[in-house]
C-alpha cells in the first residue's frame, strides 16, 4: 500500500513536471482590438434656395426662381449745409468813439470758412458781442447805437442799443443775430458787405472826456439760408464700410465672374450747388486681397430753386470702372470713401444756394445676378488639432472613403485633402479626387439634370502611417463651371447637391485606453 | 475582457469523480440518494468544501498567454476557431455549514453552502469583431448572446430513506438567498449595410436584468447574507441495486427558481435605426447640433432604456445525472455516468468512467476519464483520507488541467475536511481489508455499531470502506 501511494505521488510529480507552458499574462497589455465597420458618415444636402434667409438676405430670389446678390444702402454719403460753409466767430469791427464825432458808419466784410461770396444769409442764431473799454472810469453813463442798414430782423433794419455805466471801465453786452437777414450783394454789386453804423443816442450830454473804445464781434454764428458763390473746392465725405457676405459664397476667394452685375450710385441733390462727385470702394475677400472698383468721377446737377432735389443715376459698368475683376475677388466687405468737388466749373452759372436742411446725398445698389463663370475659385478649409490616437500610432489600420455626389448645381468641384504634419508644415500624404461634375445647362445657363459622381479613395498603408502621423488636414477644393470655366452658367433656388461620405476603416485600440 | 481574465481564476461545477465517490459526504450534492459510508459527519465551516469548476471550450490560457508568442495573433487564432457551441463557465462553492447523520433507515443532512456562478458565451462574431482579421461592425450580429452570473448562498436540508432493499430515494430542500444576479434575457443586436452608400441598419431587442445591491453594507453581515431576493429548489435522486453488482442511480439537481426582487435595475433597447450619416444641411452653420441630434435620434429610436427594474424570477441552471456501478469485488468498482447541464435552452453533455478502490480503512481512491461538454482527455483523480476522524479530501475531474492550467479547457477541484464517523467494521470490511493493513491504520475507527438491520440496509450493494 505504501508502495502504491509512492508511485501515486511520483506519477502526480511527473504530470505536474510535463513540459508546461509558460505563461506571460503582461502579455494582456499588448492586446490590441482591431474592429473594422463600413458606415456611412455624413449625409449633406444644399438646396441654393435654402440658402435665401426669409429676412435681411443679401441673396435674394426674383420670380423666374433665380439667384441674386441685392444690396442696397441709402445715404452712404450725405453733404449739407455744415459740410460746404459756416461762419467763423470774427471780429466785424474795432475803433474809437467820441462824441466829437457821433457817428460812425462802415462797410465790413463777413468772413467764411472758405471764402465763399456770399450775396444774402439768414442767420439761425448766434451773437453780436459787444465791447466797450476806456481807460477811465466813465464819468457819466454813456449809451451806444447799432444798426446794420442791409440787415433786417423782425422786418425792421436791425438795430441795438448798449452803453458803459457810470464808474465802469468796461462792458460786454450782446445782441441776438437769430432771424437776422442781410444783403451782403449790396444791392447786387458786391458781396460779404456788412453796412453798420454805431452812433451816440445822447451825444449832446457827453463831452470830449467821454469817449471809449469799441469792437463789435459775431459768435457762434448758424446760418439758416445762405446764397452766393461757394467756391469752387473739394469737400470730402466720411469714410465707412459695409458687409457684402453671402452665406456659401463667402467661402470663395476669388475665381467668380459675374456676367450681369448692376451697380449703382444714386445721388440726390438737394443743394443749390452742382458737385462733380469721386468715389473710392475697395472690396477686400475673405483672403484679405484687396481690389479697388475704379469708380469714375460723376457730375451732379444743382437744384435751380430751393427745395427742388435732382436725381442723378450712375451705373457702373466694365467700361468705366474695374467691376468685373472687383466682383471677381469676391469682395466680403467694402471700404469706401469719396470727396465732392462743388463749382467744379467755376462761378459760372446761377448762384450757389443753400439752406439749413438741404442735402446731397448718394444711394448705393448692387445687384448681382448670379449668372457667372467660375474658373478655379478656390475653397480652402484646414482642421487643426486632428489627431487619430495621439497615444497609437498604429490606430488606423485600414481606411477607405466613399464619395456620392448627386447635384443639379452647373458646377464641377474638384477635393485635394492633404494630411500635414502642423509644426513642419510638410505633406505626409494626401489625395485629390473630382467630386461632382457639373449638370448641363440649357442656353440660358439653366441646369437641365442631376448629375452623380462616384469617387473613393482607399488608402495605402504607407499612406496610412502617415495618416497616423498627421496632426492637421488641409481641404482644399477648386470650382469651375464646365469646360475649365468658360461656361457661363446661372444659378437658381432649386440647385442642389446631395453629398454621402462613407468610410470602410479597420483600427487598432489598445483596451487600456477605454 | 477584463472580466472574462478576471474570472479565470474562478471555477465551478462539473464533479463527475465526485459523484460516485460515497465516502465522502459531499457527494451528497450530486446525488441526494447517494448511500453514505459515515453514520455522522460534520463539516468543518468554510474549509469542509470548497469546488472550483472552470470549463472553457474556446481555449486555453496557453492558446493566448503562451510566453514567447503574439497575444493578438493568438487571439485572432482562437477567434477563428470559435464556433457557435463555445462558452466559458465558472463556478466556484463553498460549504459554510454541513451535517449529516444516520437517523433509522433515513439519513439526515443539511448545511449551508455559498455559491458563485458564471456562465457565457464566447460569441464567435464578438470575438471576430475585436481580434478577428475579417471582423467587422457592419453585419454584425450579437444574437443568440447568453451570459449570466449569480451570487447566492443556500441553506439545505435533505433526508434519503431506504425504501425496500434495494431502493434508496432522496431530496434536499434548498432555500435561496441572492445576492447578485445578471443575465442577458434578449441579445440581438444586429448592424446591416448593403452598400457603403445604404444606410446602415441598427436593430436592437436586448433585455439585460440586473438584480443585487454591488456595494452591499459589510457592517451589517445578516444583512449581506440573507437578502430578500428569495428561491425555493429542490434535488431529488434515487439509488437502486440491480443485483449484488450492479447499481444503478440518478439526480436531478437545482430544480427552482430565486425571485429577484432587491436593487433591481433593467437595461433595455427595443427598436430599429436607420444611420444616413449626420446629416447637415450646408445652409446651416453649426454642425455639431447635427452629430448631436444624430446620436439622440439614435438613443431615440433604438429606445434605450435604464430604469429600475421589476421583481423578476428566474429559474437556476438544472443537472441531470444518471450513473451505473458495477462491484468487480469488495475492494474495486467501476462505474459510468452521464452528466447533463442544462442552461438557456441547450443541454452540455458530460460522460465519465470512474474506477473506485478500496486501497485502505484510511484510503481510499478514484480515477477516471471523462468527456465534458466534447473536451476529451479529462483524466480524473481523487483520494479519501481518514487520519482518525477527520477525514480530508481532494478530486478533480481533469488532473492534468489541474496541475498544467495553463493549457486546461476543463478542470475541476473539490477539496475539504470534515469530521467524519463510522460505524464498527463488519465482516465484509474485514474480508476486504488485510491484517497487515489494518495494523497499519493510523487510527482506529470508533465503534457505534448500529443495529444489524438497519446496518446491512445502508451498506448493501454500493462498496463500502467502513
Amino acid at each position: 500500500m505504501r508502495r502504491f501511494i509512492w508511485v501515486l505521488a511520483l506519477a502526480g510529480l511527473g504530470l505536474a513536471s510535463c513540459s508546461k507552458e509558460k505563461l506571460d499574462f503582461d502579455m494582456a497589455q499588448d492586446i490590441r482590438l482591431s474592429p473594422g465597420a463600413t458606415l456611412p458618415l455624413v449625409n449633406a444636402r444644399l438646396t441654393l434656395g435654402d440658402l435665401v434667409q426669409p429676412d435681411d438676405s443679401l441673396l435674394q430670389v426674383d420670380t423666374s426662381n433665380a439667384l441674386r446678390i441685392y444690396y442696397r444702402e441709402d445715404s452712404l454719403f450725405s453733404f449739407g449745409l455744415a459740410s460746404l460753409l459756416a461762419v467763423p466767430d470774427q471780429e466785424v469791427a474795432a475803433f474809437q468813439m467820441s462824441p466829437v464825432i457821433p457817428s460812425i458808419r462802415l462797410s465790413q466784410q463777413l468772413q467764411t470758412t472758405s471764402n465763399a461770396e456770399l450775396e444774402g444769409i439768414l442767420f439761425d442764431s448766434g451773437n453780436i458781442i459787444v465791447n466797450l473799454s476806456r481807460n477811465i472810469p466813465a464819468a457819466q453813463d454813456i449809451d451806444l447805437k447799432l444798426t446794420l442798414h442791409n440787415g433786417t430782423q423782425n422786418g425792421s433794419v436791425f438795430s441795438s442799443t448798449f452803453g458803459l455805466a457810470a464808474g465802469q471801465r468796461n462792458a460786454v453786452d450782446t445782441a441776438s443775430l437769430s432771424g437776422l437777414n442781410i444783403d451782403l450783394s449790396d444791392g447786387g454789386t458786391s458781396h460779404n458787405k456788412i453796412d453798420l453804423e454805431v452812433s451816440y443816442p445822447n451825444a449832446g450830454n457827453l463831452t470830449p472826456a467821454d469817449s471809449l473804445n469799441l469792437q463789435l464781434n459775431f459768435e457762434q454764428v448758424a446760418i439758416q439760408e445762405v446764397n452766393g458763390y461757394f467756391g469752387k473746392r473739394t469737400v470730402k465725405a466720411p469714410n465707412g464700410a459695409f458687409d457684402l457676405g453671402v452665406n456659401g459664397i463667402d467661402q470663395f476667394a476669388d475665381g467668380l465672374f459675374l456676367t450681369e452685375p448692376n451697380f449703382t450710385l444714386t445721388a440726390h441733390n438737394g443743394l443749390g450747388v452742382p458737385f462733380d462727385l469721386s468715389t473710392f470702394f475697395t472690396g477686400i475677400n475673405r483672403e484679405n486681397d484687396k481690389v479697388k472698383l475704379g469708380a469714375p468721377t460723376f457730375s451732379i446737377n444743382a437744384p435751380s430753386t430751393a427745395g427742388n432735389v435732382v436725381v442723378s443715376n450712375f451705373s457702373l459698368q466694365a467700361n468705366n470702372s474695374n467691376i468685373v475683376d472687383f466682383l471677381a475677388n469676391i469682395p466680403q466687405r467694402i471700404l469706401y470713401s469719396g470727396y465732392g468737388e462743388i463749382n467744379p466749373r467755376g462761378p459760372a452759372g446761377p448762384a450757389n444756394f443753400i439752406s439749413q436742411n438741404s442735402q446731397l446725398w448718394l444711394d448705393l445698389e448692387i445687384d448681382l445676378p448670379l449668372k457667372l463663370r467660375a474658373e478655379n475659385i478656390p475653397l480652402e478649409q484646414t482642421i487643426s488639432d486632428f489627431s487619430l490616437d495621439a497615444d497609437n500610432p498604429e490606430f488606423l489600420q485600414s481606411a477607405e472613403l466613399f464619395f456620392r455626389t448627386t447635384n443639379s448645381i452647373p458646377l464641377d468641384l474638384n477635393v485635394a485633402i492633404t494630411f500635414r504634419d502642423s509644426v513642419s508644415g510638410d505633406s505626409l500624404t494626401g489625395f485629390q479626387m473630382d467630386v461632382m461634375r457639373a449638370a448641363d445647362v440649357d442656353a440660358n445657363g439653366r441646369a437641365t439634370n442631376t448629375r452623380t459622381t462616384d469617387a473613393s479613395y482607399a488608402f495605402t498603408g504607407t499612406e496610412l502611417e502617415a495618416l497616423n502621423q498627421s496632426n492637421q488636414i488641409e481641404i482644399k477644393a477648386v470650382v469651375n463651371t464646365a469646360n475649365a470655366g468658360a461656361q457661363e452658367v446661372k444659378l437658381y433656388a432649386e440647385n442642389f447637391l446631395e453629398m454621402r461620405i462613407a468610410a470602410s476603416t479597420e483600427v487598432n485600440i489598445n483596451p487600456t485606453d477605454l | 475582457m477584463g472580466l472574462l481574465f478576471l474570472s479565470l481564476g474562478l471555477s465551478g461545477q462539473s464533479n463527475l469523480m465526485l459523484y460516485n465517490f460515497d465516502a465522502v459526504p459531499q457527494s451528497l450534492h450530486t446525488n441526494p440518494a447517494m448511500p453514505q459510508q459515515t453514520k455522522v459527519w460534520v463539516g468543518l465551516p468554510v474549509v469542509s468544501g470548497v469546488s472550483l469548476f472552470y470549463h472553457n471550450t474556446g481555449f486555453s490560457a496557453a492558446d493566448i498567454f503562451a510566453e514567447g508568442t503574439d497575444i493578438n495573433a493568438n487571439l485572432a487564432e482562437v477567434s477563428s476557431q470559435l464556433d457557435d457551441n463555445d462558452h466559458l463557465a465558472l463556478r466556484q462553492s463553498a460549504e459554510l455549514l454541513g451535517v449529516g447523520f444516520k437517523a433509522g433507515k433515513g439519513y439526515v443532512s443539511f448545511g449551508a453552502r455559498q455559491i458563485f456562478d458564471f456562465r457565457m458565451d464566447l460569441h464567435k462574431p464578438f470575438f471576430d469583431l475585436l481580434f478577428g482579421p475579417t471582423g467587422n461592425l457592419t453585419n454584425f450580429n450579437m444574437a443568440g448572446f447568453s451570459q449570466e452570473t449569480m451570487i447566492r448562498h443556500q441553506a439545505y436540508l435533505g433526508y434519503q430513506y431506504k425504501l425496500g432493499p434495494k431502493l434508496t430515494i432522496g431530496a434536499r430542500a434548498k432555500y435561496i438567498f441572492g445576492v447578485g444576479h445578471s443575465y442577458v434575457e434578449r441579445s440581438a443586436l444586429s448592424v446591416r449595410q448593403e452598400s457603403p452608400f445604404q444606410p446602415a441598419i441598427i436593430e436592437t431587442d436586448i433585455l439585460v436584468k440586473t438584480s443585487g445591491n454591488t456595494d452591499p453594507n459589510l457592517d451589517n453581515i445578516t444583512e449581506a447574507l440573507l437578502t430578500d431576493n428569495n428561491g425555493l429548489a429542490v434535488d431529488l435522486g434515487f439509488n437502486y441495486e440491480l443485483s449484488d453488482n450492479w447499481q444503478v442511480s440518478a439526480s436531478f439537481l437545482d430544480w427552482g427558481s430565486v425571485e429577484w426582487t432587491q436593487d433591481n435595475r433593467q437595461y433595455e433597447s427595443k427598436g430599429r435605426y436607420e444611420f444616413n450619416g449626420v446629416d447637415i444641411d450646408f445652409s446651416e452653420d453649426d454642425f455639431q447640433d447635427n452629430y448631436e441630434a444624430a446620436l439622440d435620434s439614435l438613443e431615440q429610436e433604438l429606445n434605450i432604456k435604464d430604469t429600475a427594474g421589476l421583481a423578476y424570477d428566474r429559474q437556476l441552471a438544472r443537472q441531470i445525472h444518471a450513473g451505473v456501478n458495477w462491484n468487480i469485488n469488495k475492494k474495486h468498482s467501476l462505474g459510468a455516468l452521464y452528466h447533463a447541464r442544462l442552461w438557456e435552452g441547450q443541454t452540455y453533455h458530460d460522460l465519465g468512467l470512474m474506477y473506485r478502490a478500496k486501497l485502505a480503512r484510511w484510503f481510499q481512491l478514484t480515477a477516471g476519464y471523462s468527456l465534458i461538454n466534447g473536451t476529451q482527455h479529462n483524466v480524473g483523480l481523487g483520494f479519501d483520507l481518514r487520519l482518525g476522524p477527520v477525514q480530508l479530501y481532494a478530486l478533480t475531474d481533469n488532473l492534468l488541467g489541474a496541475l498544467q492550467y495553463q493549457e486546461a479547457y476543463t478542470t475541476s477541484l473539490n477539496v475539504g475536511l470534515n469530521l467524519a464517523f463510522y460505524g464498527p467494521k463488519d465482516q465484509e470490511e474485514d474480508e476486504a481489508v488485510s491484517p497487515e493493513e489494518k495494523a497499519k491504520t493510523p487510527q482506529p475507527v470508533p465503534a457505534d455499531a448500529p443495529s444489524e438491520g438497519e446496518d446491512k440496509d445502508q451498506k448493501t450493494g454500493r462498496l463500502s470502506a467502513r
